[in-house]
């Protein structure tokens, strides 16, 4: 049955932003937040010369905030696009709109990453690779508060960020979001089985409206499948 | 065991870089057989991949002991009795890709790595890589293992249609399939007709050795169980 979101909520219509990261600050975050001791910092420490050195990564998030029109069972219309998001459709009677968002560091890093790999600079390649993911989480990070910023403006709130592939959400709408967030322009694209090139890429979405609240980064470890063989959760 | 042997062995197993390879060269330069120091090596490797299943050392070790492995594996290079017409003995022939539509390779490069240190001929033929090439790669190399690698949980379907077309090929009978990379258990395995799965670098060099060995019959392929 489809349902018609009345959106008296909804303050702003399809508005898309951009955000670009300062890669030193970001860096100078990271270096604080090292867990590594002896050989395995001074690795790190220099991965993160690597990358300020070679400027390696260019940080930035990509976002499109787009009104809920109507729901379908598991179905999210929003004009333009339908996503297929039951994590979104659990909230609908609470959703104004939907963001969608893609974060990249650009192609630059993982070509750095697989050239130390055939130098057989191994340690080095993991810390570097180490080092992406962690930039890339905290592109997503400033993105997200960027985005809960903006709806506490307009007298909303933000839930829970989804991925492609995560609970509620699954992976073959990746293409979707991507073309929702509007990744395409920003050099973002989805492989066939779903991947994004540049690998240090990420897509995620987010209900917009009233009353909705957010999970805890660190519970998101409750339910990841690798929590058991993690050594962030274990150190 | 004498005391510099001990003493190597315990550098290495401890993540002590420097002073391993400081040790090993002077080792070399005293006379010690460069044999006997590959061996210690090797043996510090297995306390380093023991430490590591236990969870008190995490990839960067083991990468680390690698390595070292490698460092000191370059120092005892000139003085091993090899020509070019009697390359040093390889264990076996390990080829390794990453799937079509799957463009994960750290895994992949790490288990090349371990693979190579743990004495085995490896050829990495790369991400992505369509089933095509896997046939005429196989036919070239002939290798005893194939490791298929892929960290999306869609690209178990990609691993299934590449090793069907081994099977397809007429080649399925002359080796074995492992794979890994992501979410894999034994229903993926089964699912995909390989031979065995592995978690982590150290599980495919196990593998790799068995099989090659002779001594891992298609029924229990699975070394996750022996593991835990």
């Amino acid at each position: 049955m489809y349902q018609t979101i009345h959106n008296d909520t909804a303050r702003e219509a399809v508005m898309t932003s951009d955000i670009n990261i300062d890669l030193s600050c970001a860096l100078a975050t990271l270096a604080k937040k090292s867990r590594a001791v002896g050989t395995e910092f001074k690795t790190r420490c220099k991965a993160l010369d690597m990358v300020a050195e070679e400027v390696l990564a260019a940080p930035m998030a990509t976002y499109t905030n787009i009104p809920v029109q109507g729901v379908r069972e598991e179905v999210l219309d929003l004009g333009q696009f339908t996503l297929q998001a039951p994590g979104l459709v659990a909230i609908s009677s609470k959703l104004a709109s939907v963001v969608a968002v893609v974060c990249t560091l650009g192609p630059t890093f993982e070509a750095r990453v697989s050239a130390l790999f055939e130098e057989r600079k191994y340690s080095l390649a993991l810390a570097l690779d180490e080092l992406g993911n962690e930039l890339l989480f905290y592109t997503a990070r400033r993105a997200s508060l960027q985005i809960r910023k903006e709806s506490r403006r307009q007298g909303l709130s933000a839930g829970n960020f989804l991925s492609p592939g995560d609970e509620g959400l699954s992976l073959d709408q990746q293409a979707i979001v991507v073309s929702m967030a509007g990744g395409e322009s920003h050099g973002v694209s989805v492989m066939k089985l779903g991947m994004l090139s540049p690998v240090k890429s990420l897509s995620m979405v987010a209900g917009i409206g009233l009353g909705l609240s957010a999970q805890p980064l660190r519970k998101r470890c409750d339910t990841c499948n690798s929590r058991e063989r993690c050594r962030m959760q274990t150190c | 065991m004498k005391e510099n042997e001990k003493k190597l062995l315990d550098l290495v197993a401890d993540m002590c870089e420097e002073e391993a390879v400081e040790l090993a060269q002077m080792m070399l330069d005293d006379g010690c057989d460069p044999y006997r120091v590959l061996a210690l090596c090797r043996e510090a490797m297995d306390i380093v991949g023991k430490r590591f299943e236990e969870g008190e050392y995490f990839l960067p070790e083991l990468i680390l002991a690698g390595e070292m492995l490698d460092q000191i594996g370059q120092l005892t290079k000139p003085l091993l009795e090899e020509s070019p017409d009697k390359p040093a003995q390889k264990l076996g022939r390990v080829l390794i890709g990453t799937v079509h539509g799957d463009l994960h390779d750290i895994g992949k490069n790490i288990v090349t790595f371990m693979l190579d240190i743990n004495g085995f001929e490896v050829r990495d033929i790369g991400i992505d890589v369509p089933v095509a090439k896997f046939i005429k790669e196989i036919e070239e190399f002939k290798p005893q293992v194939v490791a298929l690698s892929g960290f999306l949980t869609v690209a178990f379907d990609s691993m299934k249609e590449t090793i069907e077309a081994i099977e397809a090929a007429g080649l399925r009978d002359k080796m074995k399939i492992q794979i890994g990379g992501g979410q894999i258990d034994e229903t993926v395995r089964a699912y995909t007709g390989a031979d065995g799965f592995g978690l982590t670098a150290i599980d495919a060099v196990e593998f790799s050795r068995k099989w090659i060995n002779g001594a891992c019959d298609a029924d229990n392929g699975c070394l996750q169980n022996a593991v835990a």
